[in-house]
């Protein structure tokens, strides 16, 4: 369906300004509005450095120590940040992580 | 300080490094002469009846030891056999002698690379991370101080590994154009990128992602346990550096670090 075209203006966005006295916050610190926001936590084991001579050289059943005594804390990431630190611990089946740092930031 | 010209390996790690320099080859072999090699066990009960086949013998020949301040420099050599390559010379012209060299070179890089990474996986050799080749081409290995306690010679001078080629084998080398030879190829590649081997890149292993809510990130307390969807059972990534491609391994420990041991290339449904 076509508009009739003595009825098309262009759109012509009103200038906002930044005002200097703030109003009141929108969610005053409400969690909720986002609590049921979906992340994605990567459990990080540790990390080892190799050369590319190493790497490519690698075939099944090669053996890599990581950066990290066998007993040492895992990390939880996200988006790249460190937000806790916990023991690895076998629940039923499947892993699980026994909280033992939150970060603060 | 006298440098004891011996590796500390015991006899079945000698026995497994030569096995799979063995099946390393082989598998080299088979896919240079598109499967028409004979199985290795096939070949190894026909060796000394090969009328009908030209026979590569690649020997792991030399090796030898030195100090190098923090640690030993270990050299190992390989050597094949100029007879195969003057036997197929006398039959095939000089278009056919660069695909030899390129045969005798593939099959002695070959043998020398998985040496390389046998070594580096041996119980008891604390090797370093160092691997070059000198100016012969020989391996150089660094092996740290502590390493070799004179309990058993390395192992490998002096033994040979044979090849048998057969003759349909060796006329698709013939056949196969320089310019479009894989190996050639392969080789140009691997010169170019010669001078990236000692560059470094990180791998990390993880479990796979948890998803969790915010509300569930802001309610964790110190002792809550989070329960993984990751079972024990399941192998673990291990993401190479940036790159989406990523490998399968199982976790474990060794010598008190965390390890992982690789079972092989994740596909890209499982890296998501």
């Amino acid at each position: 369906m076509s508009a009739n075209r003595k009825s098309i203006a262009r759109v012509k966005l009103a200038e906002l300004k930044e005002q200097t006295k703030s109003g009141e916050p929108v969610w005053n610190g409400n969690l909720d509005v986002i609590k049921d926001v979906q992340v994605k936590i990567q459990i990080s084991l540790g990390e080892a450095e190799l050369s590319i001579a190493e790497l490519m050289g690698l075939q099944e059943h090669s053996v890599v120590a990581l950066d990290r005594d066998a007993s040492h804390v895992v990390d939880l990431v996200l988006d790249g940040n460190i937000v806790g630190r916990g023991n690895l611990v076998v629940v039923g089946d499947n892993f699980g992580i026994e909280l033992t740092e939150i970060s603060n930031s | 300080m006298t440098v004891s010209p011996y590796i500390l390996l015991r006899e079945s790690d000698r026995r497994e490094i030569l096995g799979r320099v063995e099946e390393r080859v082989y598998n080299w072999t088979s896919s240079w002469l598109q499967g028409d090699v004979p199985a290795f066990a096939e070949t190894l009960s026909v060796i000394n009846n090969s009328k009908d086949f030209y026979k590569v013998v690649i020997t792991l020949r030399d090796y030898r030891v030195a100090d190098a301040g923090s640690g030993r420099i270990v050299y190992l050599k390989v050597q094949s056999n100029r007879r195969f390559a003057n036997l197929l010379l006398g039959g095939a012209g000089n278009d056919a002698a660069a695909l030899l060299t390129d045969v005798e070179k593939g099959l002695v890089d070959t043998a020398l690379d998985e040496l390389a990474v046998q070594l580096l996986s041996a119980d008891g050799l604390a090797v370093q991370d160092f691997q070059s080749r000198d100016a012969d081409g020989g391996l150089l290995e660094l092996v740290g101080p502590g390493a070799g306690a004179g309990y058993c010679e390395l192992g490998i001078a002096g033994i040979s590994l044979s090849v048998l080629l057969s003759p349909e084998g060796l006329r698709s080398i013939w056949s196969r154009p320089a310019a479009a030879s894989p190996e050639g190829a392969t080789t140009q590649v691997r010169e170019a990128l010669g001078g990236l081997n000692a560059t470094k890149v990180k791998v990390r292993a993880q479990l796979p992602s948890a998803d969790m809510t915010i509300g569930d990130l802001a309610s964790m307390n110190i002792g809550d346990v989070v329960r993984l969807s990751a079972r024990v059972d399941e192998h673990i990534a291990v993401q190479v550096g940036d790159s989406p491609r990523a490998l399968r391994a199982n976790l474990g420990s060794v010598s008190g670090s965390r390890a992982f041991q690789v079972v092989g290339v994740a596909s890209q449904q499982q890296n998501d």
